[in-house]
Formats: C-alpha cells, sequence, structure tokens
C-alpha cells in the first residue's frame, strides 16, 4: 500500500511540470538614455600679430585657434554665430582721412566635417561632431583707406546647442 | 619630494575635466591684432634734385626760385615726424678751386609743407665759394595725428657764397646740382 501511494505521488509530481519539445527563448529589453551633451572650451584667443606690412597695407591671412577635444553628441545639436569686428582698443575718435578703426573679418567654424561661415543669429543645423577650429578669415578694410596705428581687439562667440 | 608628487598628478587630473553641458555651451574667442605705426612716402622715394646750368655771366637762373615738387601718397599710420635736408647747390663736378671774386656754391632754402603744422624747413650753410658738399637737416616737425596726403617741397632765397674777399656773387659757368631729402618718421 506504501509503495502504490509513492508512485501516485510521482506520477502527479510529473503531471505538474510542462514537457518541452523546442529551446526555451527568453527576451529581456534592455534600456538606457544617452543624454544630449555639448562639450567645449568657454574662452580663447586668435591673435593676429601685425596686421599690417611696412607700408601701412592690411596684409593679415586668416588665423584660428582649435579646440580638439569638443564634442556634442545629438545628432539635432545646433550652433549660433556671432562676432564683433576689430576694432582699436581705447578709441572713439573719428579716424583722419583715408584712415580707419575697424578691420572687418569673417567667422568660420569646422565642427568635425561641417563647416558653417560667417553669422549665425539662428540655429543652425550642425550634428554630433568632435573637435572644433574656430577661424577669423578675410580680414578687410574700406576701399582707399589703412588702419590707424594700435592694438586691436574682436570676439568670435560660438554657441552649441545640444539636442537629441 | 612627496608633495611634489602630488603637485605633479593633480595637474592632469584636473585638465581631465571636461565640462559637458546639456544646456547650450557658449564659447567667446578673442580676436586680437596690431597696426605697427608705419610711415610710406607713395612711390617717389629717391632724393629731389635741384640742377641748372650757369652761364658765362655768372648768373643763377631766376626760375629756380620757388620750384616745387609734390610727393603723393604719403601716409603715416600714426603720429610722425618730418625732416627736410639738403646740400646746398654747388657746381656738379666741383672744381678743385674758384678764382678770386668767384664762388662755385650757392645756399637755399627748402621747405616741405603740407604735412606737419608748422612746414620743416632748412636753409643750407656753405661759408665758403667753394663749398665742402656737407649735408644740412631741418629740426623735426611734428604731426600729431596719422595722416594721408601729398608733401610740397619748395626751394627759394638761392644766394651764391660770398668769399671773403666780399665778391663771389659771380658764379663759376657750368652745372651745378643740389639734392633735398625728405624723411617721415613714425613717433
Amino acid at each position: 500500500m506504501k509503495k502504490i501511494l509513492m508512485a501516485a505521488v510521482a506520477l502527479t509530481a510529473l503531471g505538474a511540470t510542462p514537457a518541452m519539445a523546442a529551446d526555451s527563448v527568453a527576451v529581456y529589453t534592455v534600456t538606457g538614455n544617452v543624454g544630449a551633451i555639448c562639450s567645449a572650451n568657454t574662452t580663447g584667443t586668435i591673435a593676429f600679430g601685425n596686421l599690417v606690412d611696412s607700408t601701412g597695407t592690411l596684409d593679415a591671412t586668416t588665423k584660428q585657434a582649435s579646440d580638439t577635444g569638443a564634442y556634442c553628441n545629438g545628432v539635432g545639436t545646433t550652433i549660433q554665430v556671432a562676432h564683433a569686428d576689430l576694432s582699436k582698443k581705447n578709441y572713439t575718435g573719428t579716424p583722419p582721412a583715408g584712415f580707419v578703426s575697424v578691420v572687418s573679418f569673417t567667422p568660420e567654424i569646422v565642427a568635425g566635417a561641417v563647416t558653417v561661415t560667417g553669422d549665425k543669429s539662428s540655429g543652425t543645423s550642425l550634428g554630433a561632431f568632435s573637435g572644433l577650429v574656430v577661424k577669423a578669415t578675410a580680414p578687410n578694410v574700406a576701399a582707399g583707406t589703412k588702419p590707424l596705428a594700435g592694438d586691436y581687439e574682436g570676439s568670435i562667440t560660438v554657441t552649441l546647442t545640444p539636442t537629441v | 619630494m612627496r608633495k611634489l608628487a602630488s603637485v605633479t598628478f593633480a595637474i592632469p587630473a584636473c585638465a581631465a575635466l571636461m565640462p559637458a553641458h546639456a544646456a547650450p555651451q557658449r564659447s567667446t574667442y578673442a580676436v586680437t591684432g596690431r597696426v605697427s605705426s608705419s610711415c610710406a612716402l607713395g612711390t617717389n622715394i629717391e632724393p629731389l634734385i635741384v640742377s641748372t646750368t650757369v652761364g658765362p655771366n655768372g648768373k643763377l637762373d631766376t626760375s629756380l626760385n620757388n620750384k616745387s615738387w609734390t610727393i603723393s601718397n604719403v601716409m603715416c599710420s600714426g603720429p610722425s615726424s618730418i625732416r627736410v635736408s639738403a646740400k646746398a647747390l654747388r657746381r656738379n663736378p666741383a672744381n678743385a678751386s674758384v678764382p678770386n671774386g668767384q664762388s662755385q656754391t650757392a645756399n637755399f632754402t627748402a621747405t616741405a609743407s603740407g604735412w606737419s603744422l608748422t612746414p620743416a624747413s632748412i636753409t643750407t650753410g656753405e661759408t665758403l665759394p667753394i663749398g665742402t658738399g656737407a649735408t644740412y637737416a631741418s629740426p623735426a616737425q611734428t604731426q600729431n595725428s596719422a595722416k594721408a596726403g601729398n608733401i610740397t617741397v619748395t626751394v627759394n632765397n638761392f644766394t651764391s657764397v660770398v668769399g671773403s674777399n666780399g665778391n663771389g656773387s659771380k658764379l663759376v659757368d657750368g652745372p651745378y646740382s643740389a639734392t633735398i631729402t625728405v624723411s617721415l618718421s613714425p613717433n
């Protein structure tokens, strides 16, 4: 009688386990999030040095500053660019005839494989990139004029907006 | 030594902390340049030459008086100084000696105007009829601001150098010349 009972228990246990004819597959969804960020130096200097030749004629060429560690990881990243022309420092007067106190230039930003030329007041699509080069190109003065002697200063401001 | 080592390691550790922002990242680059003070005397940078021929009468051509030259496209990008220097009008080639009562040298005044408030001016100062060929330079006259324009050089007051016998107004005949140099320098 005792043996019969044990056999019955064993059969009951077998009946509770599903029988598998194929491999069992369990799919686990792994999720994460990478926030859109930008990283870049907040300041830098682009130095032209002497802007003129021995006759006072403007002969400067493109100068640039590199930020090799700069990056944005968002494919929707946009860029805004603003610049202030080179102006003679601490000078508020009116230049004598034939002279100017401002030297214009064009900003050019190279972000990865994308080049942005000129000021961009609204966000211009840039995408993810690594490495930033900021250039001051084509320094110029009005035809028939020469820049006054002295030190000059301007700026280029680059705003990177990270977007996924 | 231990402190030194800890400082050495601390620097790269800080440099490696790249700031990353989810907000817009603004970078401002200062753009700097310098314009050196310079002057340019246009394309005509050779000395001016005064030349004439004295005939047998020993008289100097009166048309030399108030003769002028214009130096164009002169420029200084900052304050500047102007000088004019000249050699007396002298027989060229000069004779080794001149007869008593005659001269081969005439002093004159050269004036550079149109640049400084007070024109730069020099009168040559030869004292011997035979002359020396010396160069005489004016004091510097200043222009306090940048300027672009022309300079006019005028000569006048030609006077033959009188000898000790007081009778040197008659010039030895032949070709005569003088040189005038205008110098412009940034202050």
